[in-house]
């Protein structure tokens, strides 16, 4: 899908086991990067609203390619279940916008049971571990992490402190010069306390919870996704993490 | 043989106390059979030479070319009509003007700088030496294109003493290796000077070359030659490399306590002698 081939990208690995890729930062030519993961339930439950999953992706992608910012922001998508290896899947690695292809996007196909810890922690690893070879590089960088849930964790082998160990190392300031992490969950009233507590845990700046997944609400999660990133893009530079992310979706 | 270039300019604290605006300007431009760097800094004490430097600068690369160093005063009096041109379009004076000029030119064939005015010229070699040339004005007065016409001339002139007055001083430096630097000190005439002091160097031998504005002269306590090592360290010579190392070395700068005091430009051309682009 990339339209940078295999020899562009460098292939990392964190946590032991999870997989992550991106453009080699001697392909890159700006001066400072926003990395933006968004990561995305694709078990079971999430069956039902797969389809408009993937527009709230699309669409997200397609409007932070027209902002002003859109040559300082790379771009990772993944999804989670217990169905994949090591239960993340990642569609793309970190990809300048204007290299992402969004028809080109698999489609989200759910089945499995809910590696939300590990999904967390491998897109917090794989942004600090590219972050820093970006840092090495001469880059300015700095990050945000966006997870979306329709559930509580199940069947992770990471938990919520090892979670927060690799947060606590991005909020550091030596390698990013900041990060935000949201949670964001869809169609998961039931889970609302439980998900609050995994934020508290994991030390996640935010969580949103969006209470049904209709198209209308999945299309507001797809607007606040690309603001949230596009304010912390405006931000790379500063020191210091965007103080704009939108209270509610 | 394939050219990267790239350019930046950052403000030095005493125009930030002060509330003026930076008075360096950089440009850095790859054409089809060269590479040009600019540099343009601004006299502190004029008018608008934040703008006169831009205007400078636009107005040099505008007549650039490969061979401007076989007749350096039709490339002046270019430089100096346009210059005049957008002047009076705005109605700018010869206060805003006075600016500073470093242009480095580097074709397959040969490599040359010239000063008008005051700066410096980092070349690094292929054969790991490395060389810092500084070229500074009597009077921390130097010369600028704008005082070309025959009035600003003659009291250009008649300050400094006359053509043949010893105003322009002149300090190189060669790095041989980690340990041992070789230096030297001569001066030139204000004549020389007003024509623009020119250096020459193969291509073939040079792995990059970058102008400076005189800002590297005051960072802290750090010695030029070791302020300019630090911004051309580059970790890779793609994209906005000049942009990324030189913020990144202020803020470490600034960090130590050691913000630069004056404006500093530069403007550097990377040479990859195993591409054949050019």
């Amino acid at each position: 899908m990339p339209r940078f081939d295999s020899d562009d990208m460098h292939q990392g690995q964190t946590g032991g086991r999870f997989g992550f890729s991106g453009v080699r930062t001697d392909k890159l030519g700006a001066s400072n990067y926003t990395l933006a993961d968004i990561v995305v339930d694709e078990t079971g439950s999430t069956s039902t609203f797969a389809d408009e999953l993937k527009k709230m992706v699309k669409a997200s992608v397609e409007s932070l390619k027209k902002n002003s910012r859109s040559d300082n922001i790379l771009v990772r998508v993944s999804t989670f279940s217990t169905r994949h290896p090591n239960g993340v899947r990642e569609i793309h690695g970190y990809l300048p916008l204007a290299d992402i292809d969004v028809t080109m996007y698999d489609d989200i196909d759910p089945a499995g049971m809910t590696p939300l810890f590990d999904a967390a922690f491998s897109a917090v690893a794989a942004s600090n571990a590219y972050g820093k070879m970006l840092k090495d590089d001469g880059y300015d960088v700095n990050s945000i992490i966006i997870v979306i849930t329709d559930g509580d964790d199940t069947s992770s082998s990471f938990g919520p402190s090892r979670v927060a160990a690799e947060v606590d190392q991005a909020i550091s300031g030596e390698v990013l010069e900041s990060c935000i992490t949201i949670l964001i969950g869809v169609n998961a009233a039931r889970f609302r306390a439980k998900l609050e507590t995994f934020r508290v845990e994991a030390k996640f700046d935010h969580y949103k919870d969006v209470a049904d997944a209709t198209p209308e609400s999945l299309a507001k999660i797809g607007g606040f996704i690309s603001q949230s990133v596009s304010s912390q893009s405006q931000s790379v530079g500063s020191g210091g993490p965007s103080q704009n992310i939108a209270a509610t979706i | 043989m394939k050219f990267s270039a790239d350019s930046h300019f950052l403000i030095g604290k005493q125009h930030e106390s002060d509330n003026k605006p930076c008075q360096d300007y950089a440009l850095a431009q790859i054409n089809t059979d060269c590479a040009i760097a600019i540099v343009s800094d601004g006299c502190s004490s004029g008018g608008r030479t934040d703008l006169g430097a831009r205007i400078v600068a636009c107005a040099a690369i505008t007549h650039a070319h490969k061979n401007i160093y076989a007749d350096l005063g039709s490339f002046e009096s270019a430089v100096y009509k346009t210059m005049w041109g957008v002047a009076e379009l705005i109605e700018l004076n010869i206060e805003d003007l006075l600016a500073t000029l470093v242009i480095a030119v580097v074709s397959k064939e040969h490599t040359f700088v010239h000063f008008f005015g005051d700066g410096a010229c980092h070349v690094k070699f292929r054969n790991g030496r490395a060389m810092l040339d500084r070229t500074s004005w009597a009077h921390n007065t130097p010369y600028y294109i704008a005082n070309r016409g025959h009035v600003a001339r003659e009291r250009f002139l008649k300050f400094h003493g006359g053509e043949m007055a010893q105003s322009v001083n002149r300090f190189v430096e060669q790095k041989i290796n980690e340990h041992d630097t070789l230096s030297a000190a001569h001066s030139d005439t204000c004549g020389n000077g007003m024509r623009g002091i020119t250096l020459a160097y193969p291509t073939d031998e040079i792995e990059s070359i970058t102008v400076f504005s005189d800002g590297i002269e005051q960072v802290g306590d750090i010695p030029p030659l070791e302020v300019v090592e630090m911004l051309t360290g580059f970790k890779n010579t793609t994209g906005d490399f000049a942009k990324r190392r030189l913020r990144q070395q202020v803020a470490t700068w600034k960090k130590d306590g050691k913000h630069p005091m004056d404006d500093i430009s530069m403007a550097t051309i990377h040479i990859n002698h195993d591409s054949e682009d050019v």
